[in-house]
């Protein structure tokens, strides 16, 4: 053949051998069978680490049905991915590990989480107790947002939500979740004089609540988005007292900053361990969630190291008496403790007005 | 019989091409091959990024309102405030990388000192390896409240300079991250640029400045023009410096998507604020373009 035209083909041959080239290390290459694996949307770090000892480690031991777990790090966007997920058509994780509150009810109301089946979930109410128990799983890592001081800036820290939102009494520089408007604007109902044994069924009033935001915008420098940060902005001195996550808040102390923890008017946020509806391995997820229940230790294990609360009743008694009184289901603190408005925020309108306004309340 | 030298053609045409020998090998690529070569490279960038643009375009006006998620957009003050932000900083940025990038280019080429000239290269290439993330880490830490600035203007007495989770801690990130960038785009430009021309305007009179005003401006005008516009794109799409120097509530339009797309899950929103901010990049680009000429501008890139 003319030159011309072996130059042609030996292009095509070039371009061929790339797009293969791309083509096959784009691939996965999986080969496990969907009934001895399950990929856990989790949240990366330290709390992957603990359910893969506490819990993972265990339930293969103890011969569980699936031998094949992974995880796939979703911090504070498990909701997202999934609904991702779901709008490609192809459902890739079986659980989520704690699920954040607001999102685990968003999930839940637009039909992407499994219905637990209901011998199971009486399995889970009369293990683990009523108010545990969701239609689509239970509460783990229950987290209170609590007010914490350091005291190395300051004298005296506010003993609850009214003092917190109060610039003229405490004019330190504050940090507070930059991603949950919820947890603000119910701290910011208790400011305005909203009893805490209603704030779950008050409607939320979003003019009262963002006078009350209002006041502190010009202490509050850093908007935290991560636990990690959280920890950061607090050790940096960026901020000298904020509303932070009990676990976090713990950590700092166990690091040996000079911290105040204030429970009283700490706002309450379960996450959940739930499936993923249509998810590959559905018949595995349930299995595990029903093994995990029936594990005080286990579970003690794991709020013992995170700091953050189990469901089990029994989990306490396997806990010290100082790392009981971290959890936020320990009798004492949960008293003290304001549960936000769940159902006011899960419907579509009240939850984008809250989100529009709470943006403009960032951006200024 | 011995001829004597062969004739040389007389005819006008000089082809620059060999001789059209049948089977010779020519380094030229004919029009068919050099199109199959490059399309790997078409189809990837049709389908990773033209698809997602128009698809983009398309969600914007088929979720949510339609047509009406842009007059939602603009009438929303929040939306209106981060464009604006997104956009001034973008243009803070350009202005000082393309200045500083300019003028270490120009350094560049006219040093002679090769330690000097390896010192300096291997300043304005070190940020480009280190990676984004380390780079603006390093920024957060330097930034601190109780950090290294911070202690530094303690010894003079000077108060905690409040820098850090501002839009300046990001513009003067964003402006270390471009300013290799401006440094390696003009330095192309300086390249070739013929000293002796500074010489000869020196040798008939011409001051210093007026020789920087008159004969190495004009050469150098496209490819400022060029680089600004490279940078001022890249700029606006800045993620990682605001998240990390900004802080959530830094008035940049990546993070005001990302919060659309993560937390309020208002993808109509999202998606449209995306496009704004594209619309408006290609018209602050094509308003340069037209005050330049895309003449001169083709001459930069050529």
């Amino acid at each position: 053949m003319s030159r011309k035209w072996k130059k042609t083909v030996t292009a095509l041959m070039v371009a061929a051998a790339t797009a293969l080239l791309v083509a096959c290390g784009g691939s996965d290459g999986d080969s496990s069978s969907a009934g001895d694996s399950l990929v856990i949307g989790g949240w990366g770090g330290t709390i992957d680490k603990a359910t893969q000892k506490h819990y993972i480690d265990k339930y293969i031991a103890d011969g569980g049905d699936v031998t094949k777990f992974s995880f796939v790090d979703a911090p504070s966007a498990q909701l997202a991915r999934v609904e991702a997920q779901a709008k490609a058509g192809k459902i890739e994780w079986d659980l989520i590990d704690s699920a954040p509150g607001p999102e685990a009810y968003l999930l839940n109301a637009k039909g992407l989480l499994a219905k637990l089946p209901s011998d199971l979930k009486q399995e889970l109410v009369d293990e683990l107790g009523e108010q545990r128990v969701t239609d689509f799983g239970f509460s783990h890592a229950n987290v209170g947002n609590v007010i914490v001081c350091n005291m190395d800036k300051m004298d005296s820290c506010p003993r609850n939500m009214k003092e917190f939102f109060d610039p003229k009494k405490f004019p330190q520089t504050r940090t507070i979740a930059g991603n949950n408007p919820l947890i603000n604007a119910t701290a910011a109902e208790l400011a305005a004089g909203v009893p805490r044994e209603d704030t779950a069924t008050t409607p939320v009033n979003l003019d009262q609540v963002f006078d009350q935001l209002d006041r502190i915008r010009d202490t509050v420098r850093v908007f935290h988005q991560s636990g990690d940060q959280q920890m950061q902005v607090m050790r940096n001195g960026e901020a000298d007292m904020g509303i932070l996550w009990s676990g976090r808040a713990y950590s700092l102390l166990d690091e040996g900053m000079n911290l105040e923890i204030v429970w009283n008017d700490a706002i309450y946020e379960p996450s959940f361990w739930t499936v993923v509806k249509d998810a590959p391995n559905e018949e595995g997820a349930f299995d595990f969630l029903r093994w995990l229940a029936k594990q005080p230790e286990a579970q003690a294990g794991w709020a013992e190291e995170l700091n953050y609360s189990v469901p089990h009743p029994k989990a306490f008694d396997f806990l010290s008496e100082k790392d009981a009184k971290r959890q936020a289901d320990y009798p004492a603190n949960f008293e003290v403790m304001a549960i936000p408005n769940w159902d006011w925020y899960a419907q579509p309108e009240n939850k984008s007005e809250l989100d529009s306004r709470f943006q403009s309340y960032l951006r200024g | 019989m011995e001829t004597h030298a062969a004739q040389v053609p007389t005819s006008g045409a000089a082809t620059p091409s060999a001789p059209e020998v049948k089977g010779a090998w020519s380094p030229i690529v004919g029009p068919w091959s050099g199109l199959v070569l490059m399309a790997p490279l078409l189809v990837l960038l049709v389908a990773m990024v033209g698809y997602p643009l128009v698809k983009l375009a398309v969600d914007s006006l088929t979720t949510g309102d339609g047509i009406g998620n842009y007059a939602d957009a603009i009438a929303d003050a929040t939306v209106r405030k981060v464009l604006v932000s997104t956009v001034l900083a973008s243009v803070v940025v350009t202005v000082l990388a393309v200045a500083m990038g300019g003028l270490l280019a120009w350094y560049l080429r006219t040093v002679e000192n090769p330690l000097l000239k390896a010192v300096l290269w291997l300043s304005v290439l070190l940020p480009v390896l280190m990676g984004t993330v380390v780079k603006n880490y390093a920024f957060v830490i330097l930034f601190a409240a109780e950090g290294p600035l911070n202690s530094f203007l303690d010894l003079f007495g000077l108060g905690p300079a409040e820098i850090l989770y501002t839009s300046t801690a990001v513009i003067i990130g964003m402006t270390y991250t471009m300013i290799p960038y401006a440094v390696l785009a003009m330095y192309s430009v300086f390249a070739n640029f013929d000293l002796t021309l500074v010489t000869a305007a020196r040798s008939m009179g011409a001051s210093r400045p007026r020789v920087m005003r008159t004969v190495v401006l004009p050469i150098a005008t496209p490819g400022l023009i060029a680089t600004a516009a490279i940078v001022f794109a890249i700029s606006l799409g800045f993620y990682v410096t605001p998240v990390l120097l900004g802080g959530a509530q830094a008035p940049f339009m990546a993070l005001f998507v990302q919060d659309n797309i993560l937390q309020s899950f208002d993808y109509a929103l999202a998606s449209t604020s995306a496009v704004l901010l594209l619309l408006v990049a290609i018209v602050v680009m094509g308003a340069v373009l037209a005050m330049v000429g895309g003449k001169r501008l083709m001459q930069a890139f050529a």
